[in-house]
């Protein structure tokens, strides 16, 4: 009992970063019905540049807000820069290009902090608490609070905002939100840079736990892909819901399917894509009308 | 009527080209027209069907070890390895065709990009089987008696035979009623499925024969290589592939001959350039350039560019490539 | 009378194809015009044009400020209002949220009585008060269009272009909206450009008339005087009688 008790602590911990970072590839598929393949590498370099300024000496409390203000603005200017010239021509070119930073940041980050993986402390520190005989690690219990933080304030930004108001307006409808004067492309370059914080945050909480290393985000990205298919890309709540699920079934998975173990966790996630793609496309959260091409 | 001519002179070129080239020159080719046929399945898919796939390398791969462990360990001859192979591309192409069709031609980007990433740990996971990091050695293939080549001019000659079986396979293919489906699949998914047209299975069995065809290439690729390891798959390559499939041009079998030539001899240039230890990463950075400058300027490829250069035939197929 | 918003020379081209061959007229301070004109003469493309959701040559002036070489969204910051024909609502969104992405698009001057002003919008369409937190695609067409009017007036525009408002309305809704737009032309001093096939309809809340066929102006005048020619009215609008029997 207590066993899986704990796999489930270990679970809903793990699931929270996958949640994180299905919240980041949700905010831009719902915006512009694009899949974003470089989310989990805009997230390692997040990761990479929070480590070299605590390597420059720099406290967590003031290197964490400036990596993610930084990843906000490598977000917008991304789309801004590189997305945009191919913005309204086909979805295969958008995702091309998706695919081509994927590649490159891929590449860069390697060349730029080369490819020996790193250990990085937690910020949260080591300790540990205990509740009966269940263990719940300062960092997992930092790391859910500070992607829940990130959550309530992506929703309330959605659900109060003008400014998320209005890029709810330009995914829906960007021929009315036009004529309401909103620049549909101001608005794709704010999502992505709200995409780019929220997935940079998840790449700072995955960090410790996995490590760094160019590699690091491919298992959450992932995990996140198959979070947003679960919980329909263009929901940005049912996507970070999918990623606690996802994190559960993986744990419980490599824990109790013999085969299952390390690395293969990952059939997991591709076996929820592949199930969901195949029997409800549009999430088991999600509405069909919402997903555009 | 001239572009026949133009793969005329491409085919007795190629036929040519291993008595021109010396054995080491004519491996290196070998390498170019086996990986042309990955290249060309993503113009099938991609260019002709509108679904990406960014896992292609992993069906290559697929390929290249069915062959090899076909040969190794069940000691089947290497014709049938690579037959083997092909009709289990076809199978995995077929299985991962399935749910596509969703999410206007991204669902297989997704479930493919997964794949990548996922088959190189399933490399690693079943080692009894695949060797794990060392992958394993096929022996080299043997030019039949009575034939006066080396073994290297022969298996370039096969390879080039089958990339050519390929692409008049596909073009022919492309050209028809299937190729007219094809149009109306990539262009009007929603229209194409009130006219009739079966979208479903159509877009099953394009990236089930995707598969197919990248798995060719890879046993082939395996054969040349003598050898197979699970670096050579990783998602970097799948991406590789894209890449020299958008560079060639995502419409043209020619163009995949050019990605071809540039996903095989990028990556040495590189190497020779910056050295050995971050060679595969800066030549990433690299594809990733190329791809985005020619999205930008030359949506319909280097072979695009070309024959609108040499003929006007090229501007009416520059607006069909990316466009939707 | 100054002209809020004036047309010049106005062209349109549909791909290679032009069909608004270059039209002039103004819209006054508090005027309502009627654009009216059979299938197919271009008066969705005119209001296209001023809104620059297509590309035209010409000119457009809105209180004397050009719109040449500025995208859409800066014209409707300029103080176009555009409810497209079709209405164009946000369909996954509360009535509630279109309406107040219509008060986010005001100018600063107004910002102050938002509030004051979605309530009197509320009282002018009691229907959509009642139905403030449905999505806006659960409303009737006629809803929908009061929505879209109302969301389009929110924004404060100097100019208000409607485009086919009585579109798959019932008559007497339709008169109703026509009532409230004139009601509302001079106090929240918005000028209508309203574009109407039901020329019977439009000709009787309007000021003036400009009269379209293929893509050019036929006749401007009083709308009083469009409405009693029966030449105007036959050879290009069809005979009142018709529309009568028609609606
Ligand atoms: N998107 C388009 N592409 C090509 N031609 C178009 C397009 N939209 C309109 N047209 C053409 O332009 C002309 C003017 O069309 P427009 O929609 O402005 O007419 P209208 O006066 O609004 O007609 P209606 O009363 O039917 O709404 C028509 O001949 C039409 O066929
Ligand atoms: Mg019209």
């Amino acid at each position: 009992m207590t066993e899986i008790l704990q796999q489930l602590v270990n679970g809903l911990a793990g699931g929270c970063v996958y949640a994180g970072l299905a919240l980041a590839v949700s905010v831009v598929f719902q915006g512009t019905g694009l899949l974003n393949f470089a989310q989990g590498e805009m997230a390692v370099v997040a990761a990479y540049a929070a480590w070299s300024l605590a390597a420059a000496g720099w406290p967590p409390v003031a290197a964490i807000p400036v990596v993610v203000a930084g990843s906000a603005a490598l977000g917008a200017v991304l789309e801004r820069v590189l997305v945009r010239p191919v913005e309204g021509t086909s979805p295969l070119a958008l995702i091309t290009v998706t695919a081509a930073l994927l590649l490159g940041l891929n590449g860069l980050v390697a060349v730029i902090w080369g490819t020996d993986p790193h250990s990085w402390d937690s910020p949260f520190g080591a300790s540990a608490v205990r509740l009966g005989d269940v263990v719940l690690t300062a960092q997992q219990i930092g790391s859910v609070a500070v992607v829940a933080v990130v959550m309530v304030a992506v929703g309330c930004f959605f659900r109060f905002t003008g400014l998320g108001l209005r890029m709810k307006a330009v995914a829906i409808n960007p021929g009315s939100a036009v004529l309401l004067g909103i620049r549909p492309g101001r608005m794709l370059a704010v999502g992505w840079a709200l995409a780019g914080a929220v997935g940079g945050v998840a790449g700072l909480m995955t960090a410790p736990t996995v490590g760094l290393s160019p590699e690091m985000m491919q298992g959450p990205l992932l995990m996140a892909f198959a979070a947003a298919a679960l919980g329909g890309f263009a929901s940005p709540f049912g996507s970070a819901l999918g990623g606690v699920v996802l994190g559960v079934l993986t744990t419980m998975a490599a824990r109790y399917v013999p085969a299952l173990g390390g690395d293969l966790a990952l059939v997991v996630p591709f076996g929820v894509i592949f199930l969901v793609l195949l029997v409800k496309p549009s999430g088991l959260f999600g509405r069909a009308a919402v997903v555009r091409s | 009527m001239r572009k026949w001519l133009l793969w005329g002179v491409v085919a007795v070129a190629g036929i040519a080209l291993p008595y021109i080239l010396d054995d080491y020159q004519t491996f290196q080719i070998a390498r170019v027209t086996t990986t042309a046929l990955p290249i060309a399945s993503l113009v099938l898919l991609t260019g002709w069907s509108g679904q990406v796939s960014a896992g292609q390398g992993a069906l290559f791969g697929l390929g290249a070890y069915t062959c090899a462990i076909a040969i190794v360990s069940g000691g089947l001859p290497w014709p049938v390895a690579v037959l083997l192979a092909m009709v289990v591309g076809l199978a995995a192409g077929l299985l991962l065709g399935l749910p596509a069709l969703r999410l206007s031609g991204m669902s297989l980007g997704l479930i493919t990009l997964s794949l990548a990433v996922l088959f190189p740990l399933l490399l690693s996971r079943f080692k009894d089987l695949t060797g794990g990091p060392f992958g394993i050695q096929t022996p080299p293939v043997r030019t039949p008696a009575g034939i006066q080549l080396s073994s290297a001019q022969f298996l370039y000659l096969v390879t080039f035979v089958a990339l050519a079986a390929v692409f008049a396979l596909l073009a022919l293919l492309c050209r028809g009623r299937t190729g007219r489906a094809l149009d109306a699949l990539r262009l009007q998914p929603a229209m194409a499925r009130t006219t009739g047209v079966d979208t479903r299975r159509l877009s099953v069995l394009v990236v089930g024969m995707s598969g197919a065809v990248a798995a060719l290439g890879g046993a082939l690729n395996a054969l040349v290589l003598q050898s197979v390891v699970p670096d050579a798959y990783a998602f970097t390559f799948s991406l590789a592939l894209l890449t020299g499939a958008v560079i060639g041009g995502i419409r043209s079998w020619a163009g995949a001959l050019v990605g071809a030539v540039f996903v095989v001899y990028v990556p040495q240039l590189v190497s020779d350039t910056v050295g050995d230890t971050l060679a595969g990463h800066w030549t990433q950075v690299g594809y990733a350039l190329v791809l985005l400058l020619t999205l930008y300027f030359a949506p319909q490829g280097l072979a695009g560019l070309g024959s609108r250069i040499t003929t006007k035939i090229g501007e009416r197929r520059a607006h069909q490539n990316f466009a939707p | 009378m100054s002209g809020v918003l004036s047309v010049t020379g106005l062209r349109a081209r549909y791909g290679g194809v032009e069909v608004v061959h270059g039209i002039d007229f103004d819209v006054h301070e508090g005027e309502i015009v009627a654009l009216v004109g059979p299938n197919g003469a271009g008066k969705t493309t005119v209001l296209r044009g001023i809104s620059r959701t297509v590309r035209t040559q010409g000119t457009v002036t809105l209180l004397g400020v050009g719109t040449h070489g500025k995208d859409a969204a800066s014209v409707a910051r300029l103080g176009v209002g555009h409810v497209p024909q079709g209405r164009g609502t946000f369909a996954d969104l509360t009535v509630l949220q279109n309406l107040r992405l219509g008060l986010l698009a005001r100018g600063r001057a107004h910002r102050r009585h938002g509030d004051a002003d979605l309530t009197r919008m509320i009282d002018m369409f009691p229907v959509l008060g009642e139905f403030l937190s449905r999505p806006a695609g659960a409303l009737s067409g006629g809803q929908q269009q009061m929505l879209a009017i109302a969301r389009a007036l929110l924004a404060r525009p100097r100019v208000l272009l409607i485009d086919e408002p009585s579109l798959g309305l019932a008559p007497v809704t339709t008169s109703m909206l026509f009532r409230t737009l004139r009601e509302l032309r001079s106090d929240w001093g918005v000028s209508v450009l309203l574009a109407e096939q039901n020329a019977r309809l439009s000709l009787s809340i309007a000021d003036r008339a400009v009269v379209l066929a293929g893509g050019l102006i036929v006749h401007t005048g009083p709308s009083a005087e469009v409405a009693e020619s029966g030449e105007l009215r036959r050879a290009y609008l069809g005979s009142a009688a018709e529309q009568a029997v028609t609606r």
